[in-house]
Parts: structure tokens; sequence; C-alpha cells
């Protein structure tokens, strides 16, 4: 069957099979930015924006996408290089599977609420698993982001 | 998994016609739990062309559009002032928030899974399913029917009114199904006392309920009795979260907490 979806503010107009999950298709569209781990929603290392919401890749077939927009971590590659300096200085980084997923969301959190709490981070994260950090460090790389992006938008 | 054939339903009429078929031809809701479902799927029902994703507020009661998602539904003051929010409580202890985008009400009810925190406080607040064909039936009916229900759920209603809750979940982790889910409501001299997860879908405590509708006040002595009376009414099992007798003892202990914080009981 064919779909036609927005990806990363691009159309693309594709064949795919009834049963294809929508993280199949976007490893065929070329996004490889996209991890494949536990297939079974729990991890979040495959999430995507669907209409701008956090949504399990794996768990999403690409019929349901037809006439939406997805968003990779292609697509807000400026957001992601300054969240990722934050990583950096927090030392949130160790192997990196975790980290387009967690750009995503943490997108997708800054559309819903700009000035999160400590706490609201973590539970809005809570389906993005990563196994090396621990996430004390993601947790204040977040919201010194969240922080520097306040700050800049008051200036 | 398997699926043949994909379409977007136009309306329910179709939904409904195309669903009666053939026994493997399937709603789809949003897709989070199809994988643990039908391995093979003749053609998948999308509803999402429907409109049924929205939540309203009528006269008398509350309509939940059965292609609602939990993100949806933990997020909407109307759901969250109903019965103390039990609801929206227990929307958003279900796993990560990308699962409650896509998750939606009506396949959390349509499962009829033995792990649904959802199923738990809907029961403790008297919802009403609303089919094509079956029209009006109650969610314990529903629960009791046979298992190849094939039938679209078009929304859940609540009738509204004053009422409290209460609503625990007890987990290993954030993104584990329950160990336990228990909800109590109450409804001026009314209650209900549903326990979920049991690993069994859930399932109230009629004996108790009925006890406590009897007693005009409560004390520490009621409610222990009723507390006993709703954990031995309700059967709990054993499967790798939890022992039935860990569940009892769990059942007992929140059963307790839930009567005190819907009765505002002191001691």
């Amino acid at each position: 069957m064919k779909i036609e979806f927005t990806l990363n503010n691009r159309t693309i107009s594709t064949h795919i099979l009834p049963g294809e999950y929508l993280i199949e298709t976007l490893q065929k569209c070329n996004i490889h930015s996209i991890r494949r781990g536990c297939d079974t929603t729990n991890c979040g290392v495959c999430t995507v924006l669907l209409d701008d919401k956090p949504v399990p890749s794996c768990s999403v077939l690409s019929a349901q996408v037809d006439h939406h927009s997805i968003t990779t971590v292609e697509g807000i590659a400026h957001e992601t290089e300054k969240l990722s300096a934050h990583f950096g200085k927090e030392g949130a980084d160790q192997c990196g599977y975790c980290n387009p997923a967690l750009a995503l969301a943490v997108f997708a959190l800054r559309k819903e609420n700009s000035h999160p709490t400590s706490t609201e981070i973590d539970e809005y994260l809570v389906g993005n698993l990563c196994r090396c950090s621990g996430f004390k460090n993601q947790n204040k790389a977040i919201a010194a982001y969240f922080e520097e992006e306040a700050y800049q938008e008051e200036q | 998994m398997k699926i043949e054939r994909y379409m977007k339903a136009s309306s329910i009429a179709e939904a409904f016609a195309i669903l009666q078929e053939r026994p493997d031809n399937k709603i789809i809701a949003g897709g989070a739990w199809l994988k643990l479902t039908d391995p093979v799927i003749n053609t998948a029902i999308d509803l999402s062309l429907l409109g049924l994703n929205s939540i309203s507020e009528q006269d008398n009661e509350i309509e939940i559009g059965a292609m609602t998602t939990l993100y949806t539904l933990e997020k909407s003051a109307i759901i969250q002032k109903m019965y103390d929010g039990i609801l929206a409580q227990a929307a958003m202890k279900i796993m990560g928030i990308t699962i409650r985008n896509i998750a939606t009400i009506g396949g959390c009810i349509m499962g009829k899974f033995g792990f649904s925190d959802i199923i738990t406080p809907l029961m403790a607040m008297d919802a009403i399913l609303v089919f094509h064909q079956h029209q009006r039936m109650t969610l314990e009916a529903f629960l009791d029917s046979k298992a190849n229900f094939q039938d679209v759920l078009i929304k859940i209603v609540i009738p509204k009114t004053e009422a409290r809750g209460y609503f625990h979940k007890i987990a290993l982790t954030s993104l584990d199904f329950a160990v336990l889910n228990i909800a109590v409501s109450r409804k001026n001299s009314e209650y209900r006392i549903v326990f979920g997860s049991r690993p069994g879908v859930a399932s109230r405590a009629f004996a108790a309920e009925q006890y406590l509708k009897e007693l005009k006040n409560v004390s520490e002595d009621i409610i222990n009795k009723a507390v006993d009376m709703a954990a031995s009414e309700c059967r709990f099992g054993t499967n790798q979260r939890g022992s039935a007798e860990y569940r009892l003892n769990l059942a007992k202990v929140y059963a307790k907490r839930g009567i005190e914080a819907v009765t505002d009981y002191e001691n």
C-alpha cells in the first residue's frame, strides 16, 4: 500500500506493507538515528515525534502515519546540538545509543512546558531508558538546557 | 506479526461491517499492544478518522471517545476533577509518555487485559460503554461477556456526580505492569472497591461495598471489617510479579487507605 507523510518537513511518498512498522519505513528512508531496542514500547530508544508528540516507532504502524508529520532528530539538528553541549558539560553521555530519542523527548517537553522542574523532567522521560548514565547527569544537563533557553528568550 | 490488509474506516458502520466479515479482522485502536495480541490479522481496522478522540462534558455525563489517548486523559481538566482525578492518576502511571501518546482508552478496555490500570478506576466510576451494535453496556457486563466480542466501542460514558476517589498502583518499576492496583470510590453512601492486576482482570468487592453502604458512620473497626471482607471476596493469584499472598497483603493495606481517603477518616 502507498502512504504519504511529512518527514522532517519533506514530503515522503512510499510503498509499505500493511504490517510494516514506522521504524522499518524510516530506516528505508535513510533515517539512521532511530534505534531498535526492546521492540515492545518499553525502552524508548525508537522514539520519533508524530505530529510533535513522542511515540515509539517500533509500535506505530507505518499505515497510521499516512498524512501525518514525523520528526526525527535530523529534523531538529540545531536544538539537538544545543542539548548535546549540555550533555557534554555534565558528563551525561556514554554510549549515546539513547540520545536521539532523548533529544526528541526533550524537544517535545519544551513545547509543552518550557520551565519544567527536575521532577517534571524525570516524569516526562520515564519511558526513555539509558543503560549507562544513571539518569542524574542527564537530568542536570536537560535542566541546564532549559535554563539557558529561558535566559535567551528573556534577552 | 502479520497484517494482510489495512483500512482506515470512513464511518463506524463501515468499521463494524468489516469487523463482522471475519473473526481475524481486528480494530487496532492505537496499536500499542498489537504485538502482544493476535499474530495474524486479516484486516486491521483503523478508527482514527472518526473523531473518537475527544472528551466532552454533557449535562449528566462525561463522554470519552474510544480513541482518546492515555496522555489526553491524564491532561484533561475534566478527568482530573472527577472522583478526585483517579482516572488521570492511573493513566499517568502507565509506562512512558511515548506509549501513552498512542495507547487509547478503548484499546485498554477491549483487550480485557488483566494488567490494565485503566479498567480499575473506570469500574470504580461506574463507567458505561457505548457500542455500535450492543449500544449501552456496563463495563462489568462487558468484562463478563464472552471473549470474542466483535463490536465497535464508540465511547465511554461516566455519569457526572460529586464523588470521592482513591487510586493506587503497586509496581516493581515505573515501566512494569502492576503487581496490584486498587481503586476505591464513594458517591454519597455508595462505595466501590476494585482490585486490578490480581493478576486477573479487575473485580469488585461487592459484599464489602454493601456492608459500608448500610452504615452511617465509619470507625476503625468498621473499616477493618470491610477490608477483610473485600480481601477475602476477591481472588488473588501468583505470577512472576508477585505471589497471591503478597497481593492479598497489599490489597488489605491499600483498601484500608482507600476507604480512609474517600471517607476522610482519620484515626
